[in-house]
């Protein structure tokens, strides 16, 4: 993706806005956490597809992320497509688009979105 | 007559002297449960209330650091009270030095009236922050460390930004996180078998808050939800979040 701009006023307003319908529920806290960068704390990261992963749909790449095909604890919460331009590409929770986002088979140019200490290292191999 | 009595539902109280809160406004119109939480806006800067004159919001006008222009507006019993940080033409549009005296003020005075609504404060600096809090803040969130982390982690990772505003509620398919409560039925359900089952339905679950405040983010597969947490899934809304959550049966 390229010309990202950031609009960290937006992010605040919106974070605040959550936070404030509905208080005591953490969800700020959760997205202070994400945004942190201290050695305990998770991040996002868009990771490169690993050819064990090439073809495979979502749910089932979750599977085997689940089942050890990690380094670490990662939660999918979806994919960047590369064959559809700029952000629209972006998928997160699949399942929640229907369910041609669901049984789509991520292809070698896509990209994972993570949730993860530290930038993991996907798949037995560890090609990525 | 207040406008809480007024109203009689649920209201979150918007305070500040700036451009910040119109976005404020919208960000919570856009934030869930439009239909059942009202805005008041209370602000003594004349700018602003013409700005915000479109927004569908009460409006107060006076200052915010007054216990009884925010008895006014109804912030015992509120939902929230949320303070917007002060930008560089704040006070009618005159250049100031943004600080967070005014915000503190704003604090100081809404607990006063209310020892346990949430207040949520958007600071200048850091730096402010234990202060907001031991001032009666619930929650502080300092904008120049949020730009900070949000550009690195952007400088690192191309695209992560635009993550953030999906998850925040943007676009066509912007999606949220929602604190949703799994009335036991889940206690000690593994963490793996319950993000599997969530995936399915529609959803993800990127761990859970409980009773105390601690949140679990992330956690080992193998992890039990503990009993009296509360959920954290990404879902399109909040009723969304609560039907997949609804619908997961773990044997």
């Amino acid at each position: 993706m390229r010309g990202e701009v950031i609009c960290a006023e937006q992010f605040i307003s919106r974070m605040l806005a959550q936070g404030a319908v509905f208080p005591g529920s953490g969800v700020v806290e959760l997205y202070s956490h994400l945004l942190g960068q201290s050695s305990d704390s998770n991040e996002i990261y868009l990771v490169d597809m690993v050819s064990e992963f090439k073809g495979m749909r979502f749910a089932a790449i979750q599977e085997r992320v689940l089942d050890g095909a990690s380094d670490e604890p990662v939660i999918l919460l979806g994919y960047l497509r590369a064959d559809v331009p700029g952000e629209d590409g972006l998928v997160i929770s699949p399942g929640a688009h229907g369910p041609s986002e669901l049984e789509y088979a991520l292809k070698e140019a896509d990209r994972l979105v993570v949730i993860s200490q530290t930038r993991p290292r996907l798949g037995r191999g560890n090609d990525s | 007559m207040s406008a809480s009595e007024v109203a009689g539902d649920e209201r979150v109280i918007v305070c500040g002297r700036s451009s910040g809160l119109a976005k404020a406004v919208v960000a919570l119109r856009g934030a869930g449960r439009a239909d059942s939480v009202s805005v008041t806006l209370v602000t003594e800067d004349d700018l602003e209330v013409d700005r915000c004159a479109l927004i569908d919001a009460d409006r107060v006008c006076g200052n915010p650091t007054s216990t009884e222009v925010l008895e006014h507006a109804g912030v015992r019993g509120a939902l929230a009270v949320l303070v917007v940080r002060e930008d560089a033409f704040g006070g009618g549009g005159a250049r100031i030095e943004p600080s967070d005296e005014f915000a503190l003020r704003v604090t100081l005075a809404a607990r006063s009236l209310d020892p346990e609504v949430p207040i949520l404060v958007e600071a200048v600096e850091t730096r402010s922050r234990h202060l907001l809090e031991s001032a009666g803040a619930t929650t502080v969130v300092s904008a120049e460390t949020v730009s900070a982390r949000a550009l690195a982690q952007s400088i690192l990772d191309p695209g992560v930004s635009h993550v953030y505003e999906h998850l925040l509620g943007s676009g066509v398919r912007g999606m949220g996180i929602y604190a949703v409560s799994h009335g036991g039925r889940l206690t000690k359900a593994e963490f793996g078998t319950l993000e599997l089952a969530v995936t399915s339905k529609g959803g993800c679950v990127v761990g859970w808050r409980e009773a105390d405040g601690t949140l679990s983010v992330n956690p080992n597969v193998g992890a039990r939800v503990p009993d009296n947490a509360a959920l954290l899934l990404v879902a399109a809304d909040e009723r969304a979040a609560i039907d997949i959550l609804g619908t997961i049966v773990l044997s």
